[in-house]
C-alpha cells in the first residue's frame, strides 16, 4: 500500500483549529471533507467511530502538535453526512460508513455502465455487479456490498432499477 | 472530695441558678461515694448537691474548678462529667471528707441532662461571677483558677485602649442619631420623587410641565434621570473638553501610528493637564462627541469592547493589509498577538485587535492550541 500523501493543509497548524471567519471555514470543510474521503479511499476505512475518531491518524498531526478538538471532528463529520460522504449507521450517530463516493455517485455510474453496456430492462444479480467479470474494469467492481445496495438503493429512489429478491440471491433490474 | 463543703441551701445576695438536674451521684475521682439520687444546683457561683431528706447541701465553689470533662454512658455506666479541681484554699470551710488523694470529682447523670448542664457549667465558668465579688480579697490568695483583673502592666493599657475606642465610637453613634433621624424622613421625599419621575419617564407629559419638574428635582439634587441615562450629556463642557481632548492629542495619537487606546488618551490629557483632572467619566463622554462635532480625533469602539481613538478617517483596510504583510513574513511560525505589538510597537491590546479585525476580513486565520492563540497568514485562500 501506498504511503497517503498528505495534502498541504495538513501541516498548516490552522487548520486544526475550526476558522470563526464563515468564508475561511467553508473553504476549510472544504479541505478536509477531501483530506477524509482520500484517506478513506487510500486506507480503506469503510467506517468511522465517533468515540475513537480522535485517534484516527487523519485528525491529527503530531509532527507539527496539532490535533483537531472534538467539536471540530463532529462539525467536520456532519459535513461529510451533509455531503453524502458519510451515512450514520443508526439514530445514535455514533458510527457511520464512510463513502468516499457518495451512494447516490455510485448509483449513477452504475447506471452508466449499464446503459453502456446494454443491460437496460435486464436483470442482474448483486455479485454480478461487484464481482463478476465484466465489471472488472469498473471503479465499482469489489464495492462493498453494503454501499452496492445503498447506491442501487438510490437508483430505485430515482425510479432507475428496482431491487429484486431471489431468495439465495439478490438482484436488480435497471429501469 | 474535700473541696466539697455543707452549706445552706438558700442562695446568697448575687448569686442565680443556672440550672439543675436529677438522680446524680458524686463520686470521689474514681471512687463510689454514698452521695447518690441527688438533686444538683448550677448556680453562677457554686455547685449545691443535696439529697431529698436533708435540708444542707454540699456545695462546690466553681471557682476551683479547673477543666471539665465528658465522659459518655455506656450500656451500664450513665453519662458523666469529670470536673477536675485545683487546691482548695486556706480558708475553705469543713466539709464531709477531710481528705482525698483525687484532685477531681465525678457526676454522674443517671438520668440524662448531661451535656446541657455542661454547657451551663461552662458558661458560668466563663462569666466568672465570683470574681467580681471577691475583688476585695487579699491579692495573695492562690486562685489557680481564677485569674483577676489586671490594671498594670501592658494588659492593663490595652484594657484601657480599648475602653478609650469604646467610648469614642459610642459617642459618635450617639453624634449621628440624629442624622439617622433625619435620613430617614428624607428617605420618603427622595422614593416620592424617583416615583414621580419614573412617571414621566414612562408617559409624555408636556414639555413645559417636565421642564419645570425637572428644574426642581435639579434644586433638590437629584440628577435629571433621562438625561443621566442618554449616554453623553450634551452639556457645553463635554463639547468644550472635546475640543481640548483633539486639540492636545492630535499629534501624539498621530505619531503612535493613528490610533491610540482610550485608557492612554486619559491618561495623556490628566498629564497635561497637570491640575483640574478629569474624571473617566467625562472623557469617554468627551470623545463620544468628537465625531459629531466633526474633530480630526475620534472614538471607534470594536467588537470586542475595546475602544481606541483614532485620526478621522483612518483606512481600516490599510491597517489589515499591512497586518497581512507582517503576518506573511512570519509564515512558519505564525504571530501571537505579543509578537505583533512587539514588531510593530503597539500595546498589546491594539496588537489583538488588529489580528482579530484581518481575521474578519479574511486576511489572518487562527490556531488556538496548548501555546495560546496564533495568527497565520490565510493560506486557505492564497493557496491551492
Amino acid at each position: 500500500m501506498t504511503e497517503f500523501e498528505w495534502p498541504w493543509q495538513y501541516s498548516f497548524p490552522p487548520f486544526f483549529t475550526l476558522q470563526v471567519n464563515a468564508d475561511v471555514r467553508k473553504t476549510q470543510l472544504d479541505a478536509w471533507c477531501a483530506l477524509v474521503t482520500s484517506w478513506g479511499k487510500q486506507g480503506g476505512v469503510t467506517q468511522i467511530d465517533v468515540t475513537e475518531a480522535s485517534d484516527l491518524a487523519v485528525f491529527k498531526n503530531a509532527s507539527i502538535h496539532r490535533a483537531l478538538p472534538p467539536d471540530g471532528i463532529q462539525v467536520v463529520l456532519e459535513e461529510l453526512v451533509r455531503r453524502g460522504n458519510l451515512e450514520w449507521t443508526d439514530k445514535t450517530k455514533r458510527r457511520g460508513y464512510l463513502l468516499w463516493r457518495s451512494a447516490g455517485e455510485w448509483g449513477t455510474q452504475i447506471y452508466k455502465w449499464a446503459q453502456g453496456s446494454s443491460r437496460i430492462n435486464t436483470v442482474c444479480t448483486l455479485y454480478e455487479l461487484a464481482h463478476g467479470d465484466e465489471t472488472a474494469d469498473q471503479e465499482f467492481h469489489n464495492l462493498d456490498g453494503d454501499i452496492l445496495l445503498k447506491a442501487l438503493r438510490t437508483l430505485e429512489a430515482s425510479g432507475k432499477a428496482e431491487l429484486m429478491d431471489f431468495g439465495d440471491n439478490q438482484g436488480v433490474k435497471f429501469l | 472530695m474535700d473541696r466539697w463543703f455543707w452549706c445552706d441551701s438558700s442562695l446568697s445576695s448575687g448569686e442565680a441558678v443556672a440550672a439543675s438536674a436529677k438522680s446524680i451521684r458524686l463520686y470521689d475521682g474514681d471512687k463510689k461515694t454514698g452521695y447518690e439520687d441527688g438533686h444538683l444546683t448550677l448556680t453562677n457561683q457554686r455547685l449545691l448537691w443535696r439529697h431529698e431528706s436533708q435540708s444542707s447541701s454540699l456545695g462546690l465553689p466553681l471557682s476551683l474548678v479547673v477543666l471539665i470533662e465528658d465522659e459518655a454512658g455506656g450500656f451500664t455506666s450513665s453519662p458523666k462529667l469529670v470536673l477536675h479541681l485545683a487546691s482548695p484554699p486556706p480558708g475553705h470551710p469543713s466539709g464531709p471528707i477531710a481528705s482525698s488523694h483525687a484532685s477531681y470529682v465525678r457526676l454522674s447523670f443517671k438520668h440524662g441532662g448531661c451535656s446541657s448542664f455542661q454547657q451551663a457549667l461552662q458558661k458560668a465558668l466563663e462569666a466568672r461571677a465570683w470574681e467580681t465579688l471577691s475583688m476585695p480579697q487579699p491579692a495573695n490568695s492562690v486562685k489557680a483558677s481564677g485569674s483577676k483583673k489586671i490594671h498594670t502592666g501592658i494588659l492593663g493599657i490595652e484594657r484601657d485602649i480599648q475602653k478609650k475606642q469604646e467610648a469614642a465610637s459610642q459617642n459618635i453613634s450617639r453624634a449621628f442619631e440624629d442624622l439617622k433621624n433625619l435620613m430617614g424622613l428624607a428617605k420618603d421625599m427622595v422614593s416620592l420623587s424617583r416615583s414621580i419621575s419614573n412617571k414621566i419617564k414612562e408617559h409624555s407629559v408636556s414639555a413645559d410641565d417636565t421642564t419645570q419638574f425637572r428644574s426642581y428635582l435639579l434644586s433638590l439634587g437629584i440628577d435629571d434621570p433621562v438625561t443621566r441615562e442618554k449616554y453623553g450629556s450634551a452639556t457645553q463642557y463635554h463639547h468644550h473638553l472635546a475640543r481640548e481632548v483633539a486639540r492636545a492629542l492630535e499629534e501624539p495619537v498621530q505619531e503612535a501610528g493613528g490610533v491610540m487606546l482610550l485608557s492612554e488618551v486619559y491618561c495623556r490629557i490628566n498629564r497635561a493637564r497637570g491640575l483640574q483632572l478629569l474624571s473617566p467619566e467625562d472623557v469617554v463622554q468627551a470623545c463620544n462627541l468628537m465625531r459629531t462635532l466633526d474633530l480630526p480625533l475620534s472614538l471607534h469602539t470594536f467588537e470586542s469592547g475595546v475602544q481606541v481613538v483614532q485620526i478621522t478617517g483612518l483606512d481600516q483596510d490599510k491597517v489589515v493589509k499591512d497586518t497581512a504583510q507582517v503576518l506573511a513574513c512570519h509564515e512558519g511560525d505564525g504571530m501571537s498577538a505579543g509578537d505583533l505589538a512587539r514588531e510593530c510597537g503597539v500595546p498589546l491590546l491594539l496588537a489583538r485587535e488588529r489580528l482579530l479585525q484581518a481575521e474578519r476580513c479574511a486576511q489572518a486565520v487562527r490556531d488556538e492550541s496548548s501555546e495560546g492563540l496564533r495568527f497565520y497568514p490565510n493560506l486557505f485562500f492564497s493557496r491551492s
